[in-house]
């Protein structure tokens, strides 16, 4: 993953990609479609006054898996 | 027209009066693979000689009563997606970049099945890794449904879909990032199961997304998702996602019909992009659960869409992250569309991939308590519109598709970055004869109850009365 909020390919990573033949027009199209996908995401970033992770999803679902009874 | 293999129940009975009936029955579904799943598109892989080797074995102990032959899935012939791994069998997950890899470890849930008295036949086709909906795949080929040829089977779990709809197995086991077990369920008329992340272990799983994927079941009746459902449910100590939960005997809960069930008809987003006699079908079926008991209202999934976007975003990362030295060194090995859909993912800041995933939790609370303290399931769309042709869906050759295909899984993808389960079942044919299907979506580990839900639909439709017209050509 590279971290590139301005998309542009022109970084070394990017470069890589072309180096190997891979179409610049492809990375172009790659590069809009990540940008759209971000912006549909819709993001809420709670900051660092309320921190979360990833652990949090497999805790809710532990909590759940221990409170469902049928 | 030829005589598909039954279900896991009337196998069962043949199994019971005849025990020898085992070998005859993998006899029977290694031969249908190689004449119709090949016709199909469906085969990546014939285990011939295990298969034959295991069913033997498996005749000789219920003669000797040396083995537990009370199990559902005894002597049962299945086969599975060419994503899970077999030690010594080959997998190559639809793709030229794994082109004569053969695996080093057995998937947990195979070693369930196998537990169970299950004989694995062998593999079929997936799309590339797991990376598309229609079931497009130019290496390994791509699967026509068996209700007419000219049309997608759906993805990415194609061949598995083409070979229980065509009576070749009774039951295959998916993998399900973004509605890869549900949307070719429902393409083919079969149900799907999309499990409740972490109920069912993925190790031994060509992974496409570790946050996303699901492995879940497709057959031709509720009561066989049960079976499969019930025998991979297990904590697997190798897949960190997995979580301890003891499923209630689904069997006996199948019966139950849905009186004083609360059933949610979504009033946002799931309907919006889904054309009209999609919706219409699903509607007379809402008010069919009525009559039948149920109590149905509206209900608002707040924010919803969001999770699409979400659901794609993290595939794109992971899958990039997944494949990136391959795309370094062999790019030209992947499918055109696999490797556009790849490096997505290449360009997605790392705050954002963190954000959707720390944002996971509170999204899934909330729409537990707006939604899912109201109701024991919402009943959605799978495909927003009437199935294309596989030429109509050819992104490669028709890059206008490329609008469609996107739209395909529109109403599946959410469901993964929940991680709530789901549950496909066939309602009906559209105007081409091809099968109509809803999605029931519940709150984590309420299988029971889509799978209830479910049931009391193909017990009011009874789908399968109707089946493929298929004949057997010699390969």
């Amino acid at each position: 993953m590279v971290d590139k909020s301005d998309y542009n390919i022109n970084s070394n990573f990017i470069s890589k990609l072309n180096d190997v033949g891979i179409a610049p027009e492809s990375l172009t199209n790659a590069a809009a479609t990540a940008q759209r996908l971000c912006i549909e995401a819709k993001l809420l970033n709670p900051g660092a006054l309320a921190p979360c992770n990833h652990n949090d999803y497999q805790h809710l679902l532990s909590e759940l898996a221990r409170r469902t009874t049928i | 027209m030829t005589e598909p293999l039954g279900t896991i129940e009337a196998l069962q009975k043949r199994i019971a009066a005849n025990p020898t009936s085992i070998l005859e029955l993998t006899i029977e579904a290694l031969s249908k693979l190689d004449t119709l799943g090949r016709q199909l598109n469906a085969v990546a892989h014939i285990a011939r000689d295990e298969a034959i080797a295991r069913a033997e074995k498996l005749c000789d102990a219920m003669l000797k009563n040396k083995y537990d032959c009370s199990a559902p899935l005894f002597g049962i012939p299945v086969a599975h997606k060419d994503l899970y791994m077999r030690a010594s069998w080959p997998c190559e997950g639809g793709s030229k970049t794994l082109a004569g890899n053969i695996a080093k470890q057995t998937a947990f849930v195979l070693s369930r099945l196998d537990d169970e008295g299950a004989v694995d036949c062998g593999r079929l086709t997936s799309v590339e890794f797991g990376l598309g909906t229609t079931g497009h795949n130019s290496y390994a080929g791509t699967p026509s449904n068996p209700w007419n040829q000219q049309y997608i089977c759906g993805g990415s779990s194609s061949g598995s879909a083409a070979a229980v709809a065509a009576g070749i197995v009774p039951a295959s086991l998916g993998s399900d990032t973004g509605g890869s077990v549900r949307l070719p369920a429902a393409a083919c008329g079969l149900v799907g199961v999309k499990p409740t992340h972490g109920l069912v272990g993925r190790s031994g799983v060509v992974a496409l997304s570790p946050t996303l994927d699901t492995v879940g079941p497709l057959t031709r009746t509720v009561r066989d998702s049960a079976i499969l459902l019930q025998a991979i449910s297990a904590v697997d100590d190798k897949d960190s996602s997995s979580i301890a939960y003891q499923l209630p005997n689904l069997l006996n809960l199948l019966e139950d019909g849905v009186s004083g069930l609360r059933i949610g008809w979504p009033s946002n987003y799931f309907f919006e992009d889904t054309e009209s006699p999609v919706g219409d079908d699903i509607s007379e079926v809402f008010s069919l659960l009525e009559r039948l008991g149920a109590e149905c209202v509206d209900v608002e999934m707040s924010g919803i869409e969001t999770a699409n976007a979400m659901s794609m975003l993290i595939t794109a990362v992971e899958g990039a992250s997944l494949h990136q030295r391959t795309i370094l060194e062999n790019h030209h090995d992947f499918g055109d569309q696999s490797l556009a859909r790849l490096l997505v993912g290449l360009f997605i800041p790392a705050s954002d991939y963190n954000n959707a995933l720390t944002n996971r939790a509170s999204f899934a609370r909330r729409i537990l308590e707006d939604t899912f303290k109201k109701v024991d399931a919402v009943i959605t769309p799978v495909w927003p519109y009437a199935l294309p042709t596989i030429e109509e869906s050819d992104v490669g050759a028709n890059p206008q598709a490329a609008a469609m295909v996107l739209r395909s899984g529109g109403n599946t993808r959410p469901v993964n970055y929940l991680g709530f389960p789901a549950v496909t079942v066939p309602i009906g044919f559209d105007a081409n004869g091809l099968p109509t299907s809803v999605q029931l979506i519940g709150a984590p580990f309420t299988e029971h109850k889509l799978l209830r839900i479910a049931r009391t639909l193909e017990r009011e439709i009874n789908f399968w009365a109707t089946r493929p017209k298929l004949a057997e050509t010699a390969h």
